[in-house]
């Protein structure tokens, strides 16, 4: 990300260490990730070690140092929904996007994660994309969403 | 408008009284997480525009989840005179006949669960509402004790004056002006209130000694961070009612002398954050939070903070670290929270559903509130029933109810007439328990006993179709992948037990990796440093001892009998 944009970010949270996870979110909402280089910058900004920052983004699994898709796909694989074949959903997405959790397409469209429950337990196997949170999938289902979202983006 | 004193509240509620019984018909659609999943925000759209296309003299409102988001899309429907009628899984068809039938002023039958209590309105007596059950007889709410989920779906979460007219913020009024904060917390002692977090601590007592702290600078922790898979009941609480959550969390900032409460929210919730920031705007023009709250002295800042994904911070000492903008490590305690938390000062880490409870308390006194539950668990508690049972969702019940009663009867017992083969109390933690098992008292010393825990209400039924080893494995792999690496134990041990467990469930394994799974178990159960890594053996353990079978016909067959 550009360097004006962190340190907008930044100073918008007063330099302070403890609003970090903010920083993150806001930081990989739009740019998608955290590269090295925007880590090395917000370091800088904080004037904390380098280490600090790369060992707080690599905790927390919300936050990626590779580039996600413009679409995120969540599947849920909290107990309910895997009892529900959530993992026939997540091996669906798979093998049609040909990547592996945690993995963006070539093209930069998709990327697939795997999500430890998204709290609607009594109407899973459910996926998000992006914000959008989809319900009652099955394979079927959740490619159909997914061929929407791919003619969508072309 | 901002609240100063009693004429205000009253004001208000009279306006909460004219919204939730109004004049001219008014539909509410369910705009909560699961409604919107399920296309409510395509139906409120769509009702817009039909109304608007035929002038049609309905208002359009938003509710909150029910707890039974299987039935969402859910609308209210109140017309005027009438009590008002629930409404399950509607689509945009279904809505616009209603829309229809009601500018005839016809009650739709199509979807109608029940109407929504209170006492008979006058007005002609209309033979079709005295045939439609009433909320407390229909299922799935029948039975329940929904104290803190009454509201829930009913109500418009973002309304000030409907929840002030359900009886809200009388309780912060007198605590501000009838209660000093040590009354406050002498009440919540006498509720015998404890932590509905998981770790069923008095509420009273963590408050007592944080008030005794002398500390200029306190803190009021939320913790939102609903991480065990399979529970949403904080979730439905923050979308349902979230201003009884934040009555709930004044009260606690006033009972122990604090300024500041956030909300620590799990990250898979976006759109409960972005709701809760538009309560908590709202609260502050009504003078609810901020400065001067309810127009007394007291000064009350909320916030609400993202987590990031880690399941390890719903542990308090971890998630503390984590709003220090640190990695979320579970420290020793001592020094507790409440001696030394967050920036070193004193502070108490709550669940939701705990404070929810508060206002409840302080209204009507501790001591109705201790006369809910069993001699040592007090009040109600929601749990959530998933997996394969008819009537998923959440049951809230007073605690002491008979498990039996809450699956067979409120649930409707196992999916498709199958026969339940297992049910685990207090995921992920709790203990998988046989079927023989069933009849016991809901609280938590009646799990404790049993080797188990209650947790935070997690209840997943599992029939004779489910693999007890593939269930436990997809279990322990969570366990290892949210540990948070610290302590050698959690890391590898847990890890290790994964690889077993794996071995077992793959067929390449002896009765010899069993007795490595105890050995191994009962070390990391003695050394882990925290709840997680602690927990995370017993439940294979206690797996091994009453499902053996499952394991046995792994091992003797060489494959997972279940697996097609």
């Amino acid at each position: 990300m550009e360097r004006e944009k962190i340190k907008e970010i930044v100073s918008k949270h007063r330099h302070e260490k403890a609003a970090i996870l903010a920083i993150f979110h806001e930081i990989q909402e739009e740019d998608k990730q955290l590269d090295t280089e925007s880590l090395n910058y917000i370091a800088q900004l904080l004037k904390i070690p380098v280490a600090n920052i790369y060992g707080l983004a690599t905790f927390y699994s919300a936050f990626s140092l590779r580039r996600k898709g413009n679409t995120e796909i969540r599947v849920c694989a909290g107990i309910s929904c895997y009892i529900n074949g959530s993992d026939k959903i997540m091996g669906a997405m798979k093998s049609r996007l040909n990547i592996e959790i945690g993995e963006t397409t070539w093209d930069e469209k998709f990327s697939l994660e795997k999500v430890q429950c998204l709290g609607l337990c009594s109407i899973g196997p459910n996926a998000s994309f992006n914000s959008k949170i989809h319900a009652h999938l099955d394979e079927d289902r959740i490619l159909e969403i997914l061929k929407e979202r791919m003619e969508d983006s072309e | 408008m901002k609240i100063q004193n009693i004429w205000d509240l009253n004001k208000l509620e009279e306006r909460g009284i004219r919204s939730l019984a109004p004049k001219r018909p008014k539909i509410s659609i369910g705009l909560s997480t699961c409604g919107l999943s399920l296309g409510a925000d395509n139906i409120f759209e769509r009702m817009n525009r039909e109304k608007e296309k035929h002038a049609l003299k309905i208002s359009i409102g938003q509710t909150g989840c029910s707890g039974f988001c299987d039935l969402e899309p859910m609308a209210i429907v109140r017309m005027p005179g009438k009590p008002p009628l629930l409404y399950t899984q509607m689509t945009v068809k279904k809505i616009k006949r209603m829309m229809q039938d009601i500018k005839r002023k016809k009650i739709t039958k199509e979807g109608l669960l029940c109407k929504i209590g209170g006492p008979a309105l006058p007005g002609r007596p209309d033979s079709l509402l005295n045939e439609i059950p009433d909320y407390q007889e229909a299922s799935p709410f029948k039975d329940q004790h929904r104290l803190l989920l009454g509201n829930c779906g009913v109500i418009d979460p973002l309304s000030v004056p409907e929840y002030v007219a359900m009886g809200g913020y009388y309780a912060l009024y007198k605590a501000f002006y009838q209660m000093s904060p040590g009354e406050v917390v002498e009440e919540v002692i006498r509720s015998g209130l404890r932590g509905r977090g998981g770790a069923w601590f008095p509420t009273g007592i963590k408050w007592d000694m944080a008030r005794k702290t002398t500390s200029e600078e306190k803190f009021v922790i939320c913790n939102a961070d609903e991480g065990d898979p399979g529970a949403y009941k904080d979730r439905t609480i923050m979308e349902g009612n979230p201003f009884k959550l934040f009555e709930g969390i004044v009260l606690a900032g006033y009972a122990i002398g604090s300024h500041l409460g956030l909300i620590y929210l799990r990250e898979e919730y976006p759109h409960t954050y972005q709701f809760l920031n538009k309560a908590i705007d709202i609260a502050k023009r009504y003078g609810l939070l901020g400065r001067n709250v309810l127009g007394s002295n007291f000064n009350f800042t909320l916030k609400v903070i993202r987590g990031g994904g880690s399941y390890v911070c719903g542990e308090e000492t971890a998630l503390m670290d984590s709003l220090e903008g640190e990695v979320g490590d579970p420290r020793l305690r001592p020094p507790f929270p409440i001696e030394r938390g967050l920036w070193e000062q004193p502070t108490i880490v709550n669940n939701v559903e705990t404070l929810a409870n508060i206002p409840l308390i302080i209204e009507h006194g501790g001591e109705w509130y201790a006369g809910i539950g069993t001699e040592k668990a007090k009040g109600t508690k929601i749990f959530s029933v998933i997996g394969q049972v008819k009537q998923p969702g959440l049951y809230e019940v007073p605690l002491g109810t008979n498990l039996e009663d809450v699956i067979f009867k409120m649930a409707g017992g196992p999916l498709n007439g199958g026969q339940i083969k297992a049910v685990q109390v207090g995921s992920p933690f709790g203990s998988f328990l046989t079927r023989e098992k069933l009849d016991i008292s809901l609280d938590p010393e009646t799990l404790r006993d049993m080797g188990s825990m209650i947790g935070s209400g997690v209840i997943v039924v599992l029939d004779q179709e489910t693999c007890l080893v593939d269930i436990l494995l997809h279990t322990l792999s969570f366990f290892v992948e949210e540990s948070c690496g610290k302590c050698a134990p959690c890391r590898e041990g847990v890890f290790q037990m994964k690889e077993i467990m794996t071995a077992i469930y793959e067929g390449r394994s002896t009765m010899k990796d069993l007795t490595d799974l105890k050995d191994l178990g009962g070390m990391i159960k003695d050394f882990a440093l925290c709840a997680l890594g602690g927990g995370a053996p017993l439940i294979i353990l206690n797996g091994i001892k009453d499902f053996r079978k499952d394991f046995e016909a792994h091992i003797t067959t060489g494959k997972c009998p279940w697996s097609s």
